[in-house]
């Protein structure tokens, strides 16, 4: 064989090696989603859309000229389970800076998913997507059908142009972000782990949808009996007009929402109240759930569906003493911070990992968690079960300041906050709604258009609970008139770590006289320390940064400031857990070991800190919520957002109710 | 909130006051002098020197206030001969002076800009070599020797604490003598690394509050393809975050083969408790020998390390950017130096820095003191002669300071004078005073003669006099922050700004305001038209006008800004700007007087009136009766 042809056999190998590579399909079989969830609240008929999914990366962004959502072949998709992070475990420049992949879901539609009279006219399905980061545009069967932006919060799309026998679901997933998207691109604050962050559902829906369920407590005095205010979107998804009952259930206390006639593709916004004479509050201490249900009929009786939800009754409110109270009992919360971030697995979290994170804030003596992102259900779940506070935030994190001023961004912004306060509201776990963290210091002129705007808005959207936001301050910086829209201020604490005003932070024996001046500032609003924390990753001298021990002895010292400080409403350690944060990150840790935050009470791989049991004894400590007694709140807004349809409206039912168990 | 000295504009380069004599020409004043200066970041500070009284040699401080050197004033009373002062200063005034007298350590404190000096507190006996840092906060530490070992002493909220445990290693090794006199650095986190040397070697250990780290880690080393002979001199410098620290020092190294003796400054960065290796920081000089070490950095690490040549005579310094990473050397004097240069790198400002030497001989063919400063930290700029030649030849061999504020302003201290007529001479280099602006009296004045105000800049040294122009005419002069115009000025649109001058007449100038004087009050008449009836709408109109002063254009008054109409009853119309209708109906009958006031942007006011009567109206007639008729009886 000649020199010449020798190289063109060679040049014929590798160029036709993923040719054929390619050629091979990933064997795969359309398989039905099964009747289960992973979390309880929520529409009944839900099946997870689990099992084997397919991805393909897309490093090149190609796949929408050359239409993979069309395409059949699996020739070059991977197996994967969903949820899923495609750049799990990869912490290169380009990892962080995002890309975008494609999933695939082949799928059947179960059996037995609607009653054998239920025509096949009115059997409609919708697919739920817990999370998906950060753009993601469906496809069904080869027709787009949806698209959304923004991770951390979930949306649905109608199944319109299903099938009998296999459907094919493609969700292209655009993790690239911009300084203008939320959180900002390309950098940040944690790493961008790109794709399906939670997972996915079909729901079936037999003509009538019970797409938006609240379900809101009033309680006028921790004594008092409560008002439940329940408001459910009921959603006609055919073509035809149909007449529906809408009932439900707090604990035992029934609740009629009465009858309609709803319209081709119109919705019904139906309202109850009923009254729970002798409420059993929920709170830190005794987390106690009511079991709501809510059940959809058509006139003839028959069941439509239904949603279930676990509530809790109590009150969250700024005393006029500029302090949180829970049921009127003052709170002086401690926890620490979650990041939804896993060594292996990325930020997509299966239900042990995410009951591990909570388990280690039961060990700790949490009473409050946050994170810069609305959290997932289950984590919220699991919340509420556990009698811990939510600080619940959108990513409006550390945006530049010309943004916060363009019309775009704040409606982008302001849509974040609404999806979140509509996700989350029924979970009494979430005690305010955090506008934001770390905007500019000092205020600026935008800054405070946003503050105002989004806060005017939660309050509109939720009356119950406070707003809030964590900010970043120091010595010399004066008051901000524009905070005065927050019923919480956050403080971010890094004094001895983090320089901030040319030094002013340097010291920690500054903090407590801080502390002082900043409740002089806000003497009226309840503060909590919403960040504090050391990075560790090695022993040796206490005074060094870096090491355990000086993690352990800044955090009691910080701790034992705030409990000096009667007034400060709760104290939040960042981070439960190390968390990969951006390439080449240093983070005041003199020996770092980049992207990795090494702030945690526990190392990425799990392994609890020395600081851990520190920070446990001190958390442990403190009387994180005051006994029974009676503090005036603010006075509370309970008109809801939804005007009330007189005309559906029953009288309020009012014989006792029971808690779940 | 607080009132920590952090933020900075950013420097230019300074401006040097003639040099100022603080003490002499004396033969009182000793050689070496002792020179130590220090200035806390809001400017007040303190120079301490030797002097003799009775023949007896004792420490003098000039504190640093209000911009000004103080007279001098003894701070040892009642002890006998001291030596070694040191001298740290904090914000307000604080001052600590340590020394040695009688071969105890004292230290004398003053707590604050308006206190006196407390009486000396002995601290150490058997002690020597005290050396001394303060953070920003007024939290300091004092390292020394005594007994054999290394000790550190803690100062924090007006009390000094001794360390329980020595530094040193050994108290069998000469540790912290000689040239193994310990330095300290305290940053701005309250944590204090001690250098000292010790059997030939240069060691570091931190200290926070009066814990002694567990590390002690050694700094010297030898150069590639050197052996170490001895190591001493020890200077250490850190950021406001102590886990960055560099150290230079002087060492002895036996290089190449045969192997020949050199002697070299040296640099080992310090991070955490490792250091990264040994690099020079004598630059070409190296060749030929080099000594004397000197450092200082920043809150962020920016500084400087300095060496002398020890044949050349040539000033090197070695910048330090981020965390005190060296960035670059560079030879500090231009011209020749016939002797060693007695380099002393300062921090003046959070970046900016400058290094300050004699250079021999000077412009005038004698010794005199030179500055190079450093506006971003890492670029000198141009050589400043500080001293002056009237006052003789100047001798930083005995004695040459200097130090900064966080504004960047700088002093620097020296020694000058013959024989017998020694002097302490310090000069102050100036930043121009900050931005500042105008607060009052607002876009339009009704006074012809109006108070103009302004916000005082930042100005740490002061004093500041200001220059107030009007219409592009300075018009006064003044260290206060209002002004009052002192003449008439014609209504209409004016003009003006505030020069801010420092002492050396550097200025900073303030935004030009304008101010419209209108002192015609507006006009307006009154109309009213409708039934005087109660129940009945009545209408006004109000006609209003703002004139200008006979003769004057209409564009010299300032407009209107306000109409109202009160109707008398308690019931006021406030009438948009151009609109003159108002209406109302009167409730009640009576006499009531109908007021139209309107103001201009100026404040004056104008008014007009009239009276009306209300009456009640008439009672109607009441109808006759209508037969009742079949079918309009009252509806079942």
């Amino acid at each position: 064989m000649s020199a010449r042809r020798l190289v063109l056999v060679a040049v014929v190998l590798v160029l036709g090696a993923p040719a054929i590579a390619r050629a091979q399909a990933t064997p795969y079989t359309a398989t039905p989603p099964t009747a289960q969830t992973l979390y309880r609240d929520g529409q009944t008929g839900r099946y997870l859309l689990g099992g084997e999914w397919l991805y393909r990366a897309d490093p090149t962004a190609a796949g929408v000229a050359q239409q993979w959502y069309a395409g059949s072949s699996t020739a070059a998709w991977s197996p994967v389970t969903v949820p899923n992070s495609f750049n799990a475990g990869d912490f290169s420049s380009g990892s962080m800076v995002g890309s975008v992949g494609w999933y695939r879901r082949d799928f059947t539609l179960p059996t037995g998913a609607f009653g054998p009279k239920v025509p096949a006219s009115l059997q409609r399905w919708i697919v739920r997507f817990e999370s998906v980061n950060y753009r993601a545009t469906v496809w069904l069967n080869g027709r787009q059908i949806g698209s959304h932006v923004d991770a951390y919060v979930p949306f649905e799309i109608d199944l319109n142009g299903l099938r009998a026998g296999v459907n094919r679901l493609i969700v292209r997933v655009d993790s690239r972000r911009g300084p203008g998207d939320l959180p900002p691109g390309p950098s940040g604050g944690w790493w961008n782990f790109g794709g399906m962050l939670g997972e996915v559902y079909l729901r079936a829906v037999d003509a009538a949808d019970l797409s938006e369920v609240q379900v809101t407590p009033v309680l006028p005095c921790p004594t008092c009996a409560a008002t439940i205010q329940e408001t459910a979107t009921v959603r006609n998804v055919t073509g035809a007009a149909h007449q529906v009952a809408l009932t439900g259930r707090y604990g035992s206390v029934p609740l009629d929402f009465g009858t309609a006639t709803i319209a081709p593709h119109q919705s019904w916004t139906a309202t109850s109240t009923a009254v729970v004479p002798q409420p059993q509050l929920w709170s830190t201490d005794t987390p106690r759930l009511y079991r709501a249900t809510l059940t959809l009929s058509d006139q003839k009786g028959n069941r439509l569906g239904g949603y279930v939800t676990y509530s809790g009754i109590r009150t969250i409110a700024v005393t006029t003493g500029g302090q949180l109270a829970l049921n009127g009992r003052l709170l002086h919360l401690r926890g620490a911070f979650i990041h939804q971030q896993n060594v292996q697995t990325g930020a997509a979290l299966s239900i042990p990992q995410m009951t591990a994170l909570m388990g280690w804030e039961h060990e700790l003596g949490s009473t409050v968690i946050r994170s810069h992102y609305p959290l997932p259900p289950a984590i919220q779940e699991l919340a509420d079960r556990m009698g811990i506070l939510i600080w619940s935030e959108v990513p409006v994190y550390q945006v530049a300041d010309p943004y916060l001023g363009q019309p775009g961004w704040r409606t982008r912004a302001y849509s974040f906050l609404q999806q979140n306060i509509l996700a989350s509201e029924n979970h009494p776990s979430v005690m305010l709604w955090s506008i934001a963290n770390e905007l500019p210091t000092p205020v600026t002129a935008n800054e405070a258009g946003y503050i105002s705007g989004a806060a005017a808005l939660a309050r509109k959207l939720d009356p119950t609970r406070p707003v809030g936001m964590a900010i970043s301050d120091w010595p010399g910086v004066p008051c901000q008139a524009a905070y005065a829209p927050l019923g919480v201020i956050g403080f971010n604490d890094y004094f001895g770590w983090f320089d901030a005003g040319g030094g002013g932070t340097d010291d920690r024996d500054q903090l407590g006289p801080f502390l002082d001046s900043l409740r002089g500032c806000y003497p009226t609003q309840a503060i909590m320390v919403t960040e504090f924390g050391f990075e560790a990753n090695r022993h040796g001298p206490v005074e060094e940064r870096g090491t355990y021990e000086f993690q352990s002895d800044s955090a009691a010292y910080h701790l034992g400031v705030f409990a000096t400080k009667s007034w400060l409403s709760g104290a939040i350690y960042f981070a439960l857990q190390n968390f990969a944060s951006r390439p080449g990150w240093g983070g005041g840790n003199p020996w770092p070991d980049p992207p990795w935050v090494q702030k945690g009470l526990v190392d990425q791989l799990g392994n609890l800190k020395p600081a851990f049991a520190v920070v446990s004894t001190l958390f442990h400590a403190v009387s994180q919520i005051a006994p029974m007694r009676r503090v005036a709140p603010r006075p509370a807004h309970p008109k809801r957002r939804r005007p009330a349809h007189p005309k559906r409206r029953r009288p309020a039912a009012s014989r006792s109710g029971s808690p779940a168990t | 909130m607080g009132g920590a000295w952090a933020q900075s504009a950013a420097a230019q380069q300074p401006l040097a006051a003639p040099p100022h004599v603080i003490d002499g020409p004396s033969a009182s004043i000793v050689r070496p002098a002792g020179i130590a200066m220090s200035i806390a970041r809001d400017g007040t500070g303190g120079l301490v020197y030797l002097k003799q009284v009775a023949g007896v040699q004792h420490v003098f401080v000039s504190a640093l206030t209000g911009g000004s050197f103080q007279t001098p004033v003894q701070v040892d009373p009642g002890l006998g001969a001291s030596s070694q002062p040191v001298i740290a200063a904090g914000n307000g005034g604080v001052l600590l002076i340590a020394f040695v007298s009688g071969g105890e350590l004292y230290v004398v404190d003053r707590p604050g800009a308006s206190s006196g000096f407390v009486a000396p507190a002995g601290l150490a006996a058997g002690a020597s070599n005290p050396a001394i840092s303060i953070t920003n906060f007024s939290k300091a530490y004092l390292a020394f020797a005594a007994g054999g070992a290394v000790r550190a002493a803690y100062y924090n909220l007006g009390v000094w604490s001794v360390a329980p445990t020595p530094f040193s290693i050994s108290s069998a090794d000469g540790a912290g003598t000689g040239s193994g006199r310990p330095a300290v650095a305290a940053a701005g986190d309250g944590v204090g690394i001690v250098a000292w040397g010790e059997a030939g070697h240069i060691f570091t250990r931190r200290i926070w509050g009066t814990s002694v780290s567990v590390a002690t880690v050694q700094a010297d080393a030898a150069l590639p393809g050197c052996s170490e002979l001895s190591a001493g001199e020890p200077a250490v410098g850190s950021e406001g975050n102590s886990s960055y620290a560099d150290v230079a020092f002087h060492e002895v190294l036996g290089c190449g083969s045969p192997a020949q003796q050199r002697s070299r400054v040296l640099i080992n960065r310090l991070v955490a408790s490792q250091f990264l290796g040994v690099t020079a920081a004598d630059g070409s000089a190296g060749s030929s020998g080099a000594d004397d070490p000197g450092i200082t950095m920043g809150e962020y690490g920016h500084g400087w390390i300095t060496a002398t040549g020890t044949t050349s005579n040539a000033l090197i310094g070695t910048a330090l950017g981020d965390d005190g990473q060296v960035w670059g050397t560079t030879q500090v004097n231009g011209a020749a130096n016939l002797t060693a240069p007695d380099g002393d790198p300062v921090t003046a400002g959070l970046f900016s820095n400058l290094i300050a030497w004699q250079q021999s001989p000077g412009s005038s063919g004698q010794p005199e003191i030179r500055v190079r400063y450093a506006p971003g930290g890492s670029t000198l700029g141009p050589e400043i002669v500080a001293s002056s030649p009237a006052q003789g030849p100047t001798d930083a061999d005995n004695g040459l300071a200097g130090a900064g504020d966080v504004a960047g302003d700088s002093a620097v201290a020296w020694v000058q004078g013959a024989p017998g007529a020694t002097e302490i001479v310090a000069a102050q280099l100036y930043q121009a005073p900050p931005p500042f602006g105008t607060t009052g009296p607002g876009r339009y004045v009704g006074l012809p003669e109006p108070q103009l105000s302004w916000a005082a800049p930042n100005e740490l040294w002061g004093p500041v006099t200001y220059t107030v122009t009007l219409d592009g005419n300075p018009i006064g002069r003044t260290q206060a922050t209002t002004f009052i115009v002192p003449t008439a000025l014609p209504d209409g649109p004016h003009a003006w700004t505030v020069t801010a001058a420092n002492p050396v007449g550097q200025t900073s100038q303030t935004g030009v305001v304008g101010v419209f004087v209108d002192t015609v009050a507006p006009t307006g008449q009154i109309a009213l038209s409708g039934t005087r009836l109660i129940g009945h709408s009545l209408n006004t109109f109000f006609t209003y006008a703002d004139p200008p002063p006979p003769g004057d254009p209409t564009t010299d008054a300032s407009g209107i800004s306000t109409a109202v109409v009160s109707w008398g009853d308690g019931n006021v119309s406030r009438l948009h700007t151009g609109w003159h209708r108002s209406f109302h109906t009167y409730k009640s009958p009576g006499t009531y007087t109908i007021t139209g006031v309107v103001s201009d942007r100026a404040g004056n006011v104008g008014h007009a009136t009239l009276v009306v009567r209300i009456a009640k109206p008439r009672p109607k007639p009441k109808p006759k009766p209508k037969p009742n008729k079949p079918g309009h009886g009252r509806r079942r």
